[in-house]
């Protein structure tokens, strides 16, 4: 049972069509714009297309009110369809999370260029917010549900590589007695139970007393080379294991940036439009 | 100093959303960590039969599994990940596993701890003995739609593997009149088999038993004869009228009250089937699509076949100013009671002196009821004789009495079908959280 082999196709061109989209635009953006993005600010004034790519001229403009209506259409899509449900007898909720992240990533991308790399004022709070949601976004949707499993993937190395150690220091011990003093600080490195900051202090002192108790033994080059390498890559692999932990307990609250801040950026958004209407700025209308 | 004022009201209310949404957020998650406790205490935590698995790796706490099941607190979010609460409760609409934007569901019949009994089945819904094939609940995906998809399945692999040669004149028993048993009649009348529906109780199946009165299917799905059929909270009365009206245009005839007992073998595609009727049934290949709700368990006592004697409840509705036993200690039980104090004189008959082991929700209702005289209770009771317009009950201690009574519900719990199918021959599985279906 399962989704069909045509149906995976069909969504994986609806992706890619999504994806595509997205990249040809911001690519073209930036090559039409970046003779003037690039300019300094304070000689913008003068550039010869200044009317046309600032953000009130007709380019600019343009951008902002097409970038906002694709977040506000993105939004105002997903979320009701999400609570409601109003929308399941015509669209699966999954194509329509894909579809709101791929409107609220074109969106921000033309709000981006409508800034012109240009960010002050009080609009800049809602700028920022935009950021602050796109990036939680990613951060909920992609990099905290990967976490788990590079986390189990790295396990999976260490495992190995612990495994390695094994096998080396029961050779040392045939030859060196000084070998299970060593075994045994290991031992107590992969046991410590200090926090990530730390574990990370504590790496470089930790692997020289190691280096130097291992230079004791009085091995031939190329065998003490190899586990100091060994030992080097396990407690590497231990410490990316941590940062990995860390990262996973942060990136749990993602959706406390995401959903509020999005809330903040619509307020801070009107209030914009609000003023920029109360200004004259009325675009093509 | 103007724009330490925006720059100043902004950052507060900023903060003001973040903390509302915060505390909101983590308010409602205790109460979902109360009700799993709870659940857990009460024996409710761990599901049954079909049931959503929800994979924390993948899960982003949308919600929308929570929004889109029809039943109550059997899913919640506990941080910012969606969670099993009442599990016991579910009764597999699969709505989560449709809902979810990430496809974190996935169906699953048993749990690690709690081994639930299923038959091995092909992938052409074949058993081990050639010739008996299993669809529906039976095999452990339920719902309306998959049921009806697998007896069609199942129908069409039979109609193909069916031997030329063989004396009988049936070429198909199906057993269940059920949304699986109808989908395999109509499938069997298209291909221009001969065949016979048996159904021990009345046309419907375990749908009816829902305790919802309406059914929701997400997707259509496609009927033999019919075409597509979407039930969008369709009531259960109106999805009998669509059963009635299809069969009823194909002549097609459902054989109820006929249990079949006992399945064996002859030869190589050739069955015979006792029913309960004292018939004898020779058929060439058998749909066993009788779902997991097995048989009422009955009490036993003289007079029990009585047609004023029920084992379920469906349109209580209809029953009014009479003088009604139900009898049973359990949520069924209770539900039913409650459903029928108000137009009725009621009476719940209990062979303990307490009930255990029933929603809080239940407990709460009963208790008023109690209290309020709307239901009388018989606690420590158990019915000893059935007549027309009376019941004998037997107390603890040996005593008897009798009451007036118009009509009885019986909710004893049921009797699986598995030494049923065990008896035939049909190879059954103990199962600890089979993924059924998976995105």
């Amino acid at each position: 049972m399962g989704t069909a082999g045509k149906g995976n196709w069909w969504h994986i061109l609806y992706q890619s069509i999504l994806a595509l989209i997205v990249i040809i635009v911001t690519l073209w953006l930036g090559f039409e714009g970046y003779d003037y993005y690039q300019t300094p600010l304070e000689e913008r004034f003068y550039h010869e297309h200044h009317e046309w790519f600032k953000a009130s001229g007709l380019f600019g403009h343009g951008l902002g009110i097409i970038g906002t209506a694709l977040i506000t259409i993105g939004v105002f899509l997903y979320i009701p369809a999400k609570k409601y449900g109003f929308l399941e007898k015509y669209m699966r909720l999954r194509y329509l999370l894909e579809f709101h992240i791929f409107l609220c990533t074109l969106g921000p991308i033309l709000i981006l260029f409508h800034t012109t790399f240009k960010f002050g004022g009080i609009v800049s709070i809602a700028f920022w917010s935009m950021v602050l949601v796109v990036l939680s976004g990613v951060v909920g949707r992609y990099i905290y549900l990967q976490i788990p499993r590079s986390i189990s993937g790295r396990e999976l190395s260490r495992q190995e590589l612990k495994e390695e150690q094994e096998r080396s220091l029961s050779t040392l011990a045939m030859v060196a007695d000084q070998a299970p003093e060593l075994y045994q600080h290991i031992r107590e490195y992969q046991n410590d139970e200090k926090g990530y900051f730390a574990r990370r202090t504590h790496f470089r002192n930790h692997f020289n007393q190691l280096k130097s108790q291992l230079g004791a033994l009085q091995l031939d080059a190329k065998e003490h080379k190899s586990i100091l390498s060994n030992i080097k890559a396990e407690m590497v692999l231990q410490q990316r294991i941590h940062r990995l932990a860390l990262m996973q307990k942060l990136f749990k609250y993602w959706h406390v940036a995401h959903r509020p801040f999005a809330l903040i950026m619509l307020l801070v958004l009107i209030i914009h439009i609000g003023v920029t209407m109360a200004m004259g700025y009325t675009w093509i209308f | 100093m103007w724009e330490v004022l925006i720059y100043g009201f902004v950052i507060l209310l900023s903060g003001a959303i973040v903390w509302y949404y915060w505390s909101s957020g983590q308010k409602r998650s205790k109460e979902v960590a109360a009700k799993v406790e709870q659940a857990q205490e009460e024996g409710r935590f761990q599901p049954v039969s079909l049931h959503p698995y929800i994979d924390p790796h993948k899960c982003i706490g949308s919600g929308a599994c929570v929004r889109a099941c029809p039943e109550e607190d059997i899913l919640g979010l506990i941080d910012g990940k969606g969670t099993l609460i009442n599990a016991s409760s579910c009764i597999g609409h699969g709505a989560c596993f449709h809902a979810c934007p990430v496809d974190a569901i996935s169906l699953r019949i048993g749990t690690e701890v709690r081994g639930v009994d299923l038959p091995h089945i092909k992938p052409n819904y074949e058993t081990n003995i050639s010739g008996i094939y299993i669809a529906g609940e039976l095999g452990g995906m339920g719902l309306i739609k998959n049921s009806a998809e697998q007896g069609v399945q199942a129908c069409n692999n039979l109609a193909e593997e069916l031997p030329s040669e063989c004396s009988c004149e049936t070429d198909v028993v199906i057993i269940g009149a059920g949304p699986a048993g109808i989908a395999a009649a109509l499938k069997a009348k298209e291909k221009g088999l001969t065949f016979r529906v048996l159904e021990q109780d009345s046309l419907g199946g375990t749908v009816f038993t829902f305790p919802r009165d309406k059914v929701v299917m997400t997707s259509p799905m496609d009927l033999p004869l019919y075409g597509k059929l979407k039930l969008n909270n369709t009531s259960k009365a109106e999805l009998l009228g669509i059963w009635n009206e299809v069969l009823d245009k194909h002549q097609i005839q459902i054989e109820e009250h006929s249990k079949v007992e006992r399945i064996s073998q002859i030869g190589a595609y050739h069955f015979k089937l006792d029913t309960s009727k004292g018939e004898a049934v020779e058929a060439r290949s058998v749909i066993i699509a009788i779902g997991r709700r097995g048989t009422p368990r009955k009490l036993g006592v003289p007079g029990e076949e009585s047609s004023k004697v029920a084992y379920r409840l469906l349109e209580p509705e209809h029953i009014q100013g009479e003088k009604v036993l139900v009898v049973g200690g359990g949520d069924s039980a209770v539900e039913s009671a409650l459903l029928l104090a108000d137009h009725n004189e009621v009476h719940l008959s209990y062979r303990k002196q307490h009930f255990a082991r029933i929603k809080k929700g239940n407990q709460e209702k009963l208790e008023a009821a109690l209290a309020s005289g709307k239901i009388s209770p018989l606690l420590g009771t158990n019915v000893s004789r059935i007549e027309e317009k009376k019941l004998s009950l037997v107390r603890e201690d040996g005593s008897e009495f009798e009451i007036e009574n118009d009509r009885i519900y019986i909710f004893a719990g049921g009797e699986l079908p598995i030494p049923f199918l065990q008896d035939a021959g049909i190879t059954v599985e103990k199962t600890f959280g089979k993924t059924l279906r998976k995105h």
